[in-house]
C-alpha cells in the first residue's frame, strides 16, 4: 500500500490513540513550537495525506471510511452491553464473574472496589490503574470540548500537493478553499476526507454520550456520594474496552489501513 | 482529591456544553456555505496552521467562486460562479453543490448528536451540582 497519513493534531488523545484507529497524533517533537501555537489557538486539523496514483488514494480513503462505519456499529454494540450491565443484580454478578466477557468482568469489579471502604494505604497497582483511567478519561473530556468549542478544520494532499482545505463551523457553515487545477476526482476525494473528519468527530460525541448516559444508570446500583462521577471513568474504560475487543475481530480491514 | 478534579472537569464540560447548544439553537437557523479556489502558486499560502479565512483572502490570492445561504425560514441566497463567456461555470458549480449538500446533512447529524449529547451532560451538571 502506497505512503499515507491522516493526522489530528490541537487536541490530546488519550493513551496517544485514535479510539476508532483511523487518526494519529503527531508526537510534539514533530511539531514546530509556531504550528503548536498556531493549532492551540485555532483548534483541531484533520490532515490527510494521501499517494499522488487516484485509485490508490480512493483504495485508502474507502478503507479507513469502513473503519469509521465498523466503528460507529461497534459503538452501538457497547452501548447495549454498557445498559446490559447497569441491569444486572449484585448477587448475579458475583456469581457470574468469571464466565462474563473481560470488560464486564473487570467493571463490574470496579463498581465492588467504588463501594468498597476507602483504604488509607499506599495506592496498590489497581487503584494506580484506576487514578491513570481517570486521568484518561479527563483528557479524553477535555479532547471532545475542543473539538465542540473550535472550527474543524480538514485538509487533503495527494502526492504532496494540497488539494483542498475546509473549515466547518460549530454549526456547519463550510469555508472551503481549493488549490490550483484541481481536477474534480481529487476534489471527490476531499469531500470524502472530510465526511471521514467529520463523523469521527460525531463519533466521539456520541461515544461521551454513551459513556455519561451508562454511568448515569450504573450509578442507581451504587450507594456512595458521587456514584456517577465516579462511574464516569469506569464507563468510559468499559466502552474503550470493548471496541478494541469488537475491533481485534476485523483483521481483514486492519491490514489495509496499518 | 480525585472526584473533586473529576467533578470540575464534568461541571466544565457540561456548562461549555450547555453553553454551545444555546448558540446552535441560535445560529442553527441558517447555514453558509463558501467555495473559493486559488491559483497553484498560492496555496502555501493558506496551508499549514492559516484557518483564518479573513486573514488569508487579506494575504493570499484566493477567490470567492460561489456562495449560498440557506434560511430556515425558507430564504435561499445563491451565487453561481461564471465564466468570461458569462456562463455558469460547471466545474466549480458541481462541486460547491456537493458541499451544500454535505453540510446540510453534517447538519442533520449535528443536531441529532447533539441533542442526545445535551440531554446527558444536563443529566451529569445536575448530579456534579447536586441539583
Amino acid at each position: 500500500m502506497a505512503e499515507y497519513s491522516f493526522a489530528l493534531s490541537g487536541v490530546t488523545l488519550p493513551g496517544a490513540e485514535d479510539l476508532f484507529g483511523i487518526w494519529t497524533a503527531p508526537t510534539p517533537a514533530e511539531i514546530s513550537f509556531d504550528i503548536r501555537a498556531a493549532e492551540a489557538r485555532d483548534g483541531p486539523a484533520w490532515r490527510v495525506q494521501l499517494p499522488a496514483a487516484l485509485a490508490d488514494a480512493q483504495a485508502i480513503l474507502d478503507a479507513q471510511n469502513q473503519t469509521l462505519q465498523r466503528s460507529e456499529s461497534d459503538l452501538f454494540s457497547a452501548e447495549r452491553r454498557l445498559a446490559q450491565v447497569g441491569l444486572y443484580g449484585a448477587e448475579e454478578a458475583g456469581v457470574a464473574f468469571a464466565a462474563l466477557p473481560a470488560p464486564e468482568a473487570e467493571l463490574l469489579a470496579t463498581l465492588s472496589d467504588i463501594e468498597s471502604p476507602i483504604s488509607f494505604e499506599a495506592p496498590g497497582p489497581e487503584e494506580r490503574a484506576r487514578q491513570e483511567t481517570s486521568s484518561q478519561w479527563r483528557v479524553f473530556v477535555e479532547q471532545v470540548r475542543r473539538m465542540v468549542s473550535h472550527y474543524a478544520r480538514i485538509e487533503t494532499e495527494m502526492g504532496g500537493a494540497l488539494i483542498g482545505q475546509t473549515a466547518v463551523g460549530w454549526t456547519g457553515d463550510f469555508d472551503t478553499v481549493w488549490g490550483g487545477d484541481v481536477s474534480a476526482d481529487s476534489m471527490g476525494l476531499h469531500h470524502q476526507s472530510v465526511q471521514l473528519a467529520l463523523g469521527s468527530r460525531l463519533a466521539l460525541i456520541r461515544l461521551l454520550t454513551i459513556v455519561g448516559t451508562g454511568a448515569t444508570k450504573l450509578a442507581l446500583r451504587l450507594s456512595v456520594p458521587g456514584a456517577q462521577l465516579l462511574a464516569l471513568p469506569a464507563a468510559w474504560k468499559f466502552v474503550r474496552d470493548v471496541l478494541e475487543e469488537l475491533r481485534r475481530s476485523w483483521p481483514e480491514l486492519q491490514h489495509l489501513v496499518q | 482529591m480525585t472526584e473533586i478534579t473529576l467533578q470540575e472537569a464534568v461541571k466544565k464540560f457540561a456548562r461549555d456544553l450547555a453553553k454551545k447548544v444555546n448558540s446552535f439553537v441560535t445560529d442553527v437557523s441558517e447555514l453558509e456555505v463558501r467555495t473559493f479556489t486559488t491559483p497553484a502558486d498560492q496555496v502555501e499560502t493558506f496551508v499549514k496552521g492559516k484557518a483564518d479565512f479573513a486573514e488569508i483572502l487579506t494575504e493570499g490570492k484566493i477567490a470567492l467562486r460561489a456562495y449560498t445561504r440557506i434560511s430556515f425560514d425558507g430564504d435561499t441566497t445563491v451565487v453561481a460562479p461564471t465564466d468570461a463567456a458569462d456562463q455558469v461555470n460547471k466545474s466549480v458549480w458541481t462541486i460547491h453543490e456537493t458541499v451544500v449538500e454535505q453540510a446540510m446533512e453534517n447538519r442533520r447529524e449535528m443536531i441529532k448528536t447533539i441533542g442526545e449529547a445535551a440531554a446527558s451532560a444536563l443529566k451529569a451538571l445536575g448530579v456534579a451540582t447536586g441539583d
